[in-house]
């Protein structure tokens, strides 16, 4: 099996070539589990992927140094609306998958329901070829509802919440095999066990020939006429920013787009693709989520168990789920309210507080669009005001079982509502307030449909196959092209759909 | 981009303000008794331009705000240490969004930059992962529900 080549060890001349079958730009889920997939086919595949690899040696654990070295914009991709929300995504060998939560969940049949009968996604993707996927990808991934030995007090007591309640609750099922809760998911596992596609389906695929392109960003669409026909790139630094060769790569059946629902549709806008519809970069849909603070008698120790090992899915029926949110120390210091002193006495309780958090599935739209000057791309993205009202029960619900589990206080940190709550009752004023999305610090950070599946080369960017209506031979799977958001996790959903597109494209590429 | 050096110093005038030492009841060693300064050189190396401008930004901000504050009539670091966190605590309540913001910018790399120090870590009993978890919690972890 080859190394992961990267702009240290490519060597200092100005132009590399190769070539292959398939190339696909990204390794996050979708990326990554079409190289699986293919590679198993027998077809040759080059991967380019714009982050570096970050192993376990590299993970420190604080929240700056994995920042740095593996999230897209160190943490700071934006988008512009009536409120400021940060977009969150990896940029790493991996793609988002060495930082997210491994959490695992199958596609709600009432959404696969819905995407047949709005979308027209039936031959390719459907609930029997889904189910069949998520089996082996269970079994590939290790997914697994989190052990015992892995909660802490973090989940234990959302769980004893839930419990107390007689809300539907779970351990979340995770992609993990052997989790030593070290609370570090977001900053990449330290022990390497998270089932991440740096550590399972790129390893795989190499070893089966496939080769890998780090720290080069795929910039430019070759064409043979109007056909997809490769691929060119530019080694560079993600640190540094220093420039490196040129990467010329030709694909001799199909190019790849697996960039995620922010870069995806800006590549495919760079070089003229996907436009026919209009709809390139539309309806960019995610979870907004928020968190709030518990403060318990007895000590919580966020810092072990699995950072997101429980979850609440009572009220997936009303748009939201709950689940426990591990965050490292820094970031939960600076989400405690006030300053000075206050603060000050905050952070000395820091042993006793838990960290829950709610994600809504949105009905707001935003839209992506290239930067100015090949800058970053231009996101924008308001919640509207019936999502915050969503975003209002949830949160009085998720201040419900912060009392229920037997918090002593719950610290909003909601303008408008007092910084401390000493009982429930605290959070009504909450639905005094208008519903402006200025209310809530939110974070985004599931992010579908810029590129979406649909049954006419008018109404959608790609066919049910992931093939761009307008340029033959390019493919896109990756989360961009699912048309709804799902109300779940959607790292299972992204690696299934790419999966059946990928059978189909390896039948396509054998004949 | 980087900070001049005399905006380093309004900064760390402010992120002495945010996390002070020596509070009663709270913790000891706040922003100004730990070194930040590897952490700021590091942040102002690699965070993107577009954030190094709202941190200098806010810096400017908050340090200039107080000339207009009533009765005040004086910079950010000329104020009592009760003004400088009744200042603080009042743009978090702000009814204004972008003021509200703008402190909390601040307040998220004066927090990184203040828990990097292992003796900071310590104090807030945040034990490396890699060290074996107390007993007390291994017992908690047993389940307190029925199994779901």
């Amino acid at each position: 099996m080859s190394e992961i080549h990267h702009i240290d060890n490519v060597g200092g001349g100005a132009l590399i070539e190769d070539s292959a079958d398939v190339v696909i730009i990204g390794t996050g889920p979708g990326g990554a589990t079409a190289a699986r997939v293919l590679t198993e086919a027998g077809v040759d595949v080059i991967m380019i992927e714009e982050g570096a690899p970050y192993p376990a040696g590299l993970r420190r654990g604080d929240a700056w140094s994995a920042m740095k070295l593996s999230w897209r914009d160190r943490s700071f991709q934006i988008a512009k609306g009536r409120s400021i929300t940060p977009m969150i995504q990896g940029c790493a060998v991996g793609g988002s998958t060495p930082i997210n939560g491994a959490i695992i969940h199958r596609t709600p049949a009432p959404i696969i329901a819905n995407w047949a009968k709005k979308h027209g996604m039936n031959e390719v993707i459907n609930e029997a070829g889904l189910n069949r996927v998520f089996g082996r990808l269970d079994e590939e991934l290790s997914v697994a509802p989190t052990p015992k030995s892995a909660w802490g007090n973090n989940n234990r007591l959302f769980g004893l919440a839930a419990d107390r309640l007689g809300w539907k609750a779970a351990p979340t099922s995770r992609s993990v095999a052997g989790c030593e809760g070290t609370a570090r998911c977001n900053q990449g596992c330290p022990t390497a066990v998270k089932q991440s596609m740096d550590v399972t389906y790129i390893p795989q695929a190499m070893a089966r020939g496939a080769r890998t392109y780090a720290t080069c960003r795929a910039e430019k669409l070759l064409r043979d006429g109007d056909r997809a026909a490769g691929v060119e790139g530019r080694f560079r630094d993600p640190l540094s920013g220093r420039v490196g060769p040129l990467l010329r790569v030709k694909a001799r059946r199909a190019v790849i787009v697996s960039a995620g629902a922010i870069h995806t549709p800006v590549f495919l806008q760079n070089n003229r693709a996907g436009r026919s519809s209009g709809q390139l970069g539309k309806n960019l849909i995610c979870h907004p989520g928020t968190s709030l603070i518990a403060d318990f008698e007895e000590p919580v120790d966020f810092w072990f168990g699995a950072t997101q090992g429980y979850e609440c899915t009572e009220f997936w029926g009303e748009l939201m789920k709950f689940e426990v949110v591990g965050l490292p120390p820094s970031v939960a210091v600076a989400r405690l309210p006030g300053y000075g002193p206050e603060l000050m006495r905050s952070a000395s309780r820091i042993r006793h507080l838990a960290h829950w958090g709610l994600q809504v599935r949105a009905t707001s739209e935003g839209s992506v669009r290239r930067g100015m000057f090949g800058g970053r791309p231009s996101i924008k993205y308001s919640i509207n005001a019936f999502d915050v009202s969503l975003m209002k029960k949830a949160y009085a619900r998720l201040v419900e079982m912060a009392f229920a589990a037997g918090a002593k206080r719950v610290l909003p940190g909601v303008p408008g509502i007092p910084q401390v709550l000493e009982s429930y009752d605290g959070i009504r004023p909450l639905f005094d307030l208008p519903d402006d999305p200025r209310l809530f610090h939110c974070i985004a950070a599931h992010l579908f449909g810029t590129a979406a599946i649909g049954t006419e080369a008018n109404n959608s960017v790609v066919s049910e196959t992931g093939e761009v209506w307008d340029t033959p031979g390019l493919y896109v799977m990756d989360a961009s092209n699912l048309p709804t958001n799902m109300g779940v996790n959607p790292q299972h959903t992204i690696c299934g759909v790419s999966w059946l597109m990928s059978e189909r494209l390896a039948d396509v590429v054998s004949a | 981009m980087r900070l001049f050096a005399f905006e380093k110093r309004l900064l760390a005038i402010i992120a002495d303000a945010m996390l002070p030492s020596g509070v009663p009841g709270g913790l000891q060693r706040g922003a100004a008794s730990v070194p930040t300064e590897a952490f700021l050189s590091d942040f102002e190396k690699y965070a993107p331009g577009e954030s190094m401008l709202g941190v200098r930004a806010a810096t400017w901000i908050i340090t200039l705000l107080p000339l207009l504050w009533r009765f005040k009539l004086r910079p950010f670091g000329a104020l009592r240490p009760t003004d400088r966190y009744a200042l603080l605590n009042r743009l978090e309540q702000s009814r204004f969004y972008l003021i509200r913001e703008l402190p909390n910018l601040l307040k998220i790399v004066v927090c990184m930059a203040w828990c990097s120090d292992p003796r900071v870590q310590r104090d807030l009993h945040f034990l490396s992962p890699d060290s074996a978890p107390p007993q007390w919690l291994l017992e908690a972890s047993e389940p307190a529900t029925s199994e779901r």
